[in-house]
C-alpha cells in the first residue's frame, strides 16, 4: 500500500475525464496495479491492450504485456500467471472469446483469480463487428463470474471490484467484465478516475501468495480425476464458491461506495419503488431503457427498469423478489439461442418460477443483435404490449424486433443480389400484429 | 398479413392508455433544483449533432474535438464514432450528444439538431439512384441545421460570393450530382458541384444549391450553410468548429484547447496542428453570424423538440414492427453473389492512387493483371489490352506491381496533370480523378 502523503486517505481528488469504454477498462487495470497482461488483438477490444502497452512502455505501469499467437494461449498464460501470484488482466471479444473457451473452463477449474474484459460483439456467421451478448453468454457455464456494464464508468469500477472479488479466498474464480462493442467500447463518456492512493487502500497488492505456484514449489494444476465422485466434488466446490460470491460482492461493494460514493449492487433498479411493470435488460441498452422509463413515467405509466449487473452468479433471489411483485415483466435479450429464444428470458423465467402465484406476465423480446438499434419508442411499445399481456393474461410469443423499414431494406438487398426473384418487396414479412394478438 | 397493412402499433393498442389508470399528469415545470434535475434526466436540453465524412478524413478525431470542447465547457458528453467497415474512404459518422447531466440515450441520432458533412460527395453518393441507398436515409427534421463543407476550393479573388449559373440555378447542384453519379469515371461529384457552386471560399449563400439540398434533406433552406474550404484546410475540423459555433456555448480558447488535446492524443505533428488552428479560425469566422443558433444547451427550457428522443413520432418513428417469418434457405443463408452485389457498390472512391495503362508498353499477355486484381476490376478490352473499371478499383496497385513490363503505373489521385505528364493512356489522368474526399498529405 502506498502511504497517503497528506494524511487523509479516501475519496480525495478523483479526476473526471472523457474516456471510451476501452480506455476505462485500461484505466481499471492500471489503477488495479496489474502485473501481467497476456494479449491478443481483436476489434473492438484492441484499444484496451494498446493503451496498456503504451503505459508499460512509458513506465506508467511496472510489469509485462505479452502478445500471444492466439486467445487459446493467451487464456492459458493468464491462468498460469494468476496461479503464480501475478495480478493478471486480459481482454478479448467475440470470436477470440470462443477460441479461448476450452481454456476458460480449464483455468476456472484451477480456481485462480484474474480479470478479463470482454467487449461484446456478435458471432459469425454472418460476421459483424458490432455488439450483442452471444459471445459472453457462451461463457456463462465456464465458472467465470460475469459483470455486465452499462456505462464507461461502470467498466472502470467493475475492473477494480472484479480484482477484489476474484482474489477473495471465498471466491477465487476468474471474473469477466463485459462491455458492449461500439456503444461503450468506442464511445467516450465522462468518467471519474479514482485517486490512486484510495484505490490502493481498497485493492492492496495480492495477499494470497502463500499457496501460489513457483519454481521451488511446483504444483500440478488441472489434474486428471478418473472417477465421478472426485470430479463431482471439485465441480460442486466451484458451484458453492460461485453461489457464495454474491454476499462477498455486497461486502466489497460497501467499501467501494465509501471510496467513490457509487453503488455497485448485483442488480441496478431504476424507478422501481412503486412500479407495476418492469423492463429487464443487460448492458448499455440499460441507459437507453432509462430514457423510455422516464418518458412513460411522465405519461403516468408505473414502469421501472431492472438491470442485472451480475449474471454469474445469477442473482436469482433478488430478481425474484423485485420482479415477482410486478404485474408484467418485459425481458429484452440482446442475444439469441436459436431454437430456444432469449437466454436472459429463460433465466428470468426460472427465477420467477420459485415465486408463488400470481406471477407477472413475462414477455420476451429479442433486440440489439449485431448492434441493431433498439429505440426509446421501441422500449415504450414493448412496455405497452406487456401491459396488454398483463391485463388479458395472454402472453404473446417472443418478438424478434424488426421494422417494416428493415424488412424493405433486406428485400432490396436480396433483389440486388438477384437471388430472390420469387419474393416481391415486403413479402413475406407479416406485420405480426394480428397473429400475435387478436 | 402482409407488409402492406396500414395498421399501426398505436391504433392497435387502444387499451394501453387505460392501464394503469391515467395518473394525474403533472406538467413538469422547473421550479426547484430537484425538478430541474428531473427535466434534464428526462432528456430536456440535450444537444444532438452528427458529423459525416469518410474513413481517413479524421472524422473520429473531429468528433472528439467537438466533444472535448463541450466537455471543457462543463457539459456531460457522449461521443460515439461509427465506422462500420473500418476502411479508408468508407462512410464514417460521429454522433455527439451533450447535456447538463449524464447522457443516457444511445445509438444513432435520428433527429439531430444539426449535421455537418465533411465531404459533399457523400451527399452526391447518397443521391445516387441505386437501390442500396435511399434518399430516406438523408432526411432530417425541417428545423435541423446543416453545414456542408466543400473542401479543396482554390481561392479566387472575386467574386467572393458565388453567382449561381444563369439557367435553372435551383437545379445546379442536383444536375451536378446526377451528372457526376452517371459519369463517375470522368468527373467527381465534388468537381461538378464545385463548378456549379462557383470557385469561392467562405460561406456560400447562393440560393440554388441550398434549395436543392433543402429538398433532398427535407430541411428549411434557410438553415443550410455551404462552407467553401480552401484546399490546405481540414474538412473534418471545419465541421467540428462549425457545430461548436452553432451551439454558442463553446468559447474560442476552449475550442483551441480541445483541438490541441485531441490532435496530441491522435499523435499528429505540429504541421497538422497549425492546419487545424487555421481551419478553426476560418470556420469560426464563417459561421459567426449563426453563433448560438442551436438553443438546446444554452436554454434548456422545455419545448417539443427537446422533450426527448423521437417525441414527434406517434409510434416507431413512422415505422412498425413486422413478424420475421421463415424464408427459403436459398435466401435465408448469408451468401453473397459477388458480382451482382458489388456492382452496385462503387468502391472506386476508396483509394488514393489508381492504375493507368501505358498502351505502348503493354505486351498483351492477356492474363497477369486481370488475374492479379483482387477486385476483378480489370477485364480484357478489344485489342487484348486491359480495361480498368475505375468505379470499382480500390487502388491497391497490385496490378502495377505484377506487370513485368510496367505497363500499368500508379497515378496519385491528387497529383496535378503536370505531375502525370507522359502518361497518355486509354484512361487518362482525368479519368482517374474521381470520387474521393480523402485527406491529403500534411493534413490531420
Amino acid at each position: 500500500m502506498i502511504a497517503g502523503s497528506e494524511g487523509s486517505q479516501r475519496s480525495q481528488r478523483s479526476e473526471r475525464r472523457l474516456l471510451t469504454g476501452n480506455q476505462a477498462a485500461a484505466w481499471g487495470a492500471r489503477l488495479g496495479g496489474v502485473d501481467y497482461v497476456p494479449a491478443f488483438p481483436i476489434t473492438p477490444q484492441t484499444e484496451i491492450i494498446e493503451a496498456l502497452a503504451a503505459w508499460f512502455d512509458d513506465g506508467s505501469l511496472m510489469g509485462r504485456l505479452t502478445m500471444f499467437e492466439s486467445e487459446h494461449s493467451m487464456m492459458t498464460a493468464a491462468g498460469t500467471a494468476a496461479a503464480a501470484g501475478a495480478r493478471t488482466f486480459t481482454a478479448t471479444s467475440s470470436q477470440g472469446l470462443l477460441y479461448s473457451l476450452e481454456m476458460m473452463y480449464a483455468v476456472a477449474g484451477w480456481r485462480v483469480p484474474f480479470v478479463m474484459v470482454n467487449v461484446s460483439r456478435g458471432l459469425a456467421s454472418p460476421i459483424t463487428l458490432e455488439s450483442d451478448h452471444n459471445d459472453v453468454l457462451a461463457a456463462r457455464d465456464t465458472g467465470f463470474l460475469q459483470i455486465h456494464c452499462a456505462t464507461a464508468q461502470e467498466v472502470l469500477d467493475a475492473v477494480l471490484i472484479a480484482f477484489r472479488w476474484s482474489e477473495d479466498r471465498r471466491v477465487r474464480l476468474p471474473v469477466i467484465v463485459n462491455q458492449d462493442g461500439f456503444s461503450l467500447s468506442f464511445t467516450r463518456e465522462p468518467v471519474d478516475i479514482p485517486n490512486e492512493d484510495a484505490v490502493r487502500a481498497f485493492l492492496p497488492t495480492r495477499g494470497d501468495l502463500d499457496e501460489t505456484l513457483s519454481g521451488p514449489s511446483p504444483q500440478s494444476l488441472g489434474v486428471a480425476v478418473l472417477d465421478g465422485s472426485t470430479y463431482s466434488y471439485f465441480r460442486y466446490q466451484m458451484e458453492r464458491a460461485a453461489q457464495g460470491a454474491l454476499p462477498v460482492l455486497l461486502d466489497i461493494e460497501k467499501e467501494f461506495e465509501s471510496m467513490t460514493g457509487r453503488r455497485f449492487l448485483p442488480i441496478d433498479e431504476y424507478r422501481m419503488h412503486d412500479a407495476e411493470m418492469a423492463i429487464v435488460v443487460v448492458g448499455s441498452l440499460g441507459t437507453q431503457a432509462m430514457v423510455a422509463v422516464d418518458e412513460m413515467r411522465a405519461e403516468g405509466v408505473r414502469v421501472g427498469l431492472v438491470r442485472p449487473r451480475v449474471l454469474r452468479p445469477f442473482p436469482r433471489n433478488a430478481l425474484a423478489l423485485t420482479l415477482g411483485r410486478m404485474r408484467g415483466v418485459a425481458v429484452v435479450d440482446q442475444d439469441l439461442s436459436p431454437g430456444f429464444g432469449g437466454i436472459l428470458h429463460g433465466e428470468i423465467a426460472a427465477a420467477l418460477y420459485a415465486r408463488p402465484e400470481p406471477r407477472p406476465s413475462l414477455t420476451s423480446y429479442i433486440g440489439g443483435l449485431g448492434g441493431r438499434f433498439v429505440s426509446v419508442t421501441e422500449f415504450k411499445r414493448i412496455v405497452d404490449e406487456t401491459v396488454v399481456a398483463s391485463i388479458t393474461g395472454h402472453v404473446p410469443p417472443p418478438r424478434l424486433l424488426f421494422t417494416d423499414e428493415e424488412a424493405r431494406s433486406i428485400r432490396m438487398l436480396q433483389q440486388i443480389a438477384d437471388d430472390a426473384p420469387q419474393y416481391e418487396l415486403g413479402a413475406p414479412f407479416a406485420s405480426g400484429l394480428e397473429g400475435d394478438r387478436a | 398479413m402482409k407488409c402492406t397493412s396500414d395498421h399501426h402499433i398505436t391504433t392497435s393498442l387502444p387499451s394501453v392508455v387505460t392501464f394503469p389508470p391515467p395518473a394525474k399528469f403533472k406538467p413538469q415545470v422547473a421550479t426547484t433544483n430537484r425538478s430541474v434535475a428531473l427535466l434534464l434526466d428526462a432528456g430536456f436540453g440535450v444537444l444532438r449533432v452528427r458529423i459525416h465524412g469518410r474513413g481517413g478524413q479524421g472524422i473520429k478525431t473531429s468528433g472528439r474535438v467537438l466533444a472535448s470542447a463541450l466537455f471543457g465547457e462543463g457539459f456531460a458528453v457522449q461521443d460515439a464514432p461509427h465506422f462500420g467497415a473500418e476502411r479508408r474512404g468508407a462512410p464514417v459518422v460521429a454522433s455527439i450528444r451533450a447535456d447538463r447531466s449524464f447522457v443516457r440515450e444511445r445509438g444513432r441520432i435520428e433527429h439531430p439538431d444539426a449535421v455537418a458533412w465533411a465531404d459533399e460527395t457523400l451527399l452526391g453518393a447518397l443521391r445516387r439512384k441505386t437501390p442500396l441507398s435511399t434518399s430516406a436515409a438523408l432526411r432530417l427534421d425541417p428545423d435541423a441545421f446543416v453545414v456542408v463543407v466543400v473542401a479543396g476550393v482554390d481561392p479566387v479573388p472575386a467574386p467572393v460570393r458565388m453567382k449561381a449559373p444563369e439557367e435553372s440555378p435551383e437545379h445546379a447542384f442536383e444536375q451536378a450530382s446526377e451528372q457526376a453519379s452517371e459519369q463517375a469515371s470522368d468527373q467527381t461529384p465534388g468537381q461538378c458541384s464545385r463548378e456549379a457552386l462557383g470557385r469561392s471560399t467562405g460561406l456560400l449563400s447562393g440560393r440554388g444549391p441550398a434549395r436543392t439540398m433543402a429538398a433532398t434533406l427535407g430541411v428549411d433552406e434557410a438553415r443550410i450553410r455551404i462552407l467553401m474550404l480552401p484546399p490546405e484546410l481540414h474538412a473534418g475540423i471545419a465541421c467540428a468548429v462549425a457545430l461548436a459555433r452553432l451551439c454558442g456555448v463553446v468559447r474560442w480558447e476552449t475550442l483551441l484547447g480541445a483541438i490541441d488535446v485531441e490532435l496530441s492524443e491522435a499523435g499528429v505533428g505540429e504541421a497538422a496542428r497549425v492546419v487545424a488552428h487555421r481551419t478553426a479560425s476560418f470556420a469560426w469566422d464563417a459561421l459567426s453570424p449563426d453563433a448560438g443558433v442551436l438553443h438546446s444547451l444554452a436554454d434548456p427550457g422545455p419545448s417539443p423538440r427537446r422533450a426527448g428522443i423521437d417525441t414527434r413520432s406517434p409510434d416507431l418513428g413512422g415505422k412498425r414492427w413486422v413478424s420475421v417469418e421463415r424464408d427459403d434457405v436459398s435466401v435465408a443463408a448469408p451468401r453473397i453473389l459477388a458480382s451482382r452485389t458489388s456492382r452496385h457498390n462503387p468502391t472506386g472512391g476508396w483509394g488514393t492512387k489508381h492504375p493507368v495503362l501505358r498502351p505502348e508498353r503493354c505486351r498483351r499477355c492477356w492474363w497477369i493483371c486481370t488475374v492479379a486484381c483482387p477486385d476483378s476490376a480489370i477485364s480484357l478490352g478489344g485489342h487484348g489490352m486491359p480495361t480498368i473499371d475505375q468505379t470499382h478499383c480500390k487502388g491497391c496497385m497490385i496490378c502495377a506491381t505484377q506487370c513485368p513490363n510496367q505497363a500499368l503505373v500508379a497515378v496519385d489521385d491528387f497529383a496535378s496533370a503536370e505531375g502525370a505528364e507522359g502518361v497518355q493512356g486509354v484512361q487518362g489522368v482525368q479519368g482517374v480523378q474521381r470520387l474521393r474526399g480523402i485527406e491529403r498529405e500534411g493534413h490531420v
